[in-house]
């Protein structure tokens, strides 16, 4: 379907380092943070462990400098529903159909039983992918 | 900055409103890429990584621009993105700011319309806000102004885009009658020195529509 076969999987596309940080992250460090590895959205993981409560875009931050919270912690600004995940093994295709149908702006990339994160699947993943085929 | 940021709120002339009102254009990146509107939304995805861009810019034969392309536009030629063409993913509507806007306001905006960023143009000659439709009128885009372009200077910008959230509001409000006033009165005296050229001015070669050489009047 995309030139490279139908076989590509979310794995050879994915960025295999998931940005993150914890509930008590301070604003301006995950605002640091995402600069630092040029991503657009970070994940929120407790402390130790690979639970993930919920993630940060940089929207998210935008609007905590608007409102003047950034003395605040990553859970203050932080959108607190779990990040929708994708199978590192699934077709990249049927991937990006889904971020398509169901606006998603990013997948975190999830691997084993139980499931791990191992990666992150954004738009600017998508693209690099495109550029180097 | 921020220890100077406590004036009285009485003045926007203190120093500390100074501090807060941060024009577009000292923040945003300047410089737009452009891409003719029949390449592949894979040359596109190259161009942008070969330019380092956020985005670029469709334009067609006769370099109008069509739209604006990003990462999440790429998505809608992802099936065949080696037939699909620049001018099919382009988004005709982008937010579009002015250089003289408040960074401030501008967050706002990108805030409430849940876009990482706003295209930068010259202001239309017209009081009208910056719609695509009014492209011609507005010109060559100068640049961008992204969201992380002002999540990575938050030490200087912080204040500027935390209180533009509600003091532009009020200093447009405030001012809004007496700039219609104005803009009556100017209008008078343009009307009564066009009629007075018409009726004495023939030797004078000054044309009004010479003030305004980007417009292609002269």
């Amino acid at each position: 379907m995309i030139g490279a076969g139908h076989e590509t999987t979310v794995a050879e596309a994915m960025r295999p380092r998931l940005p993150s940080c914890t509930l008590r992250t301070p604003v301006m460090e995950v605002a640091r943070r995402m600069q630092e590895e040029g991503v657009r959205h970070v994940v929120v993981a407790s402390a130790g462990s690979d639970l993930i409560a919920g993630s940060i875009s940089e929207l998210d931050l935008l609007r905590a400098v608007i409102e003047g919270e950034t003395e605040g912690m990553a859970s203050d600004v932080m959108t607190l529903e779990a990040p929708p995940t994708v199978s590192a093994y699934e077709p990249l295709a049927t991937a990006v159909q889904r971020m398509v149908d169901d606006r998603v702006e990013f997948f975190v990339v999830v691997d084993g039983s139980p499931s791990r994160p191992v990666g992150l699947l954004s738009h600017a993943e998508l693209r690099a992918f495109l550029a180097r085929r | 900055m921020s220890a100077a940021a406590a004036p009285s709120p009485s003045s926007d002339r203190s120093p500390g409103a100074a501090a807060r009102f941060r024009p577009v254009r000292d923040v945003m990146r300047h410089g737009v890429v452009l891409c003719d509107a029949d390449v592949s939304v894979r040359d596109v995805a190259r161009t942008m990584r070969d330019q380092h861009a956020e985005v670029v810019l469709a334009i067609d034969i006769s370099s109008e621009v069509l739209g604006l392309i990003d990462e999440s536009s790429l998505l809608r030629g992802w099936s065949e993105p080696d037939r699909v063409t620049a001018a099919e993913i382009a988004d005709p509507d982008p937010l579009i700011a002015d250089p003289g806007d408040s960074v401030g306001e501008v967050a706002r905006r990108m805030l409430a319309a849940g876009v990482s960023r706003a295209l930068v143009a010259p202001p239309p000659p017209t009081e009208e806000s910056g719609r695509w439709s009014e492209w011609k009128e507005r010109g060559l885009p100068l640049g961008t102004l992204g969201v992380a372009d002002i999540l990575g200077r938050l030490d200087d910008l912080g204040t500027a885009v935390r209180v533009g959230s509600t003091r532009p509001q009020s200093v447009v409000g405030r001012v809004g009658p007496a700039a219609a006033v104005a803009g009556v009165l100017v209008t008078l005296a343009l009307v009564g020195l066009l009629v007075f050229l018409f009726t004495h001015g023939h030797q004078l070669t000054t044309s009004p529509g010479c003030s305004h050489p980007t417009q292609g009047g002269c």
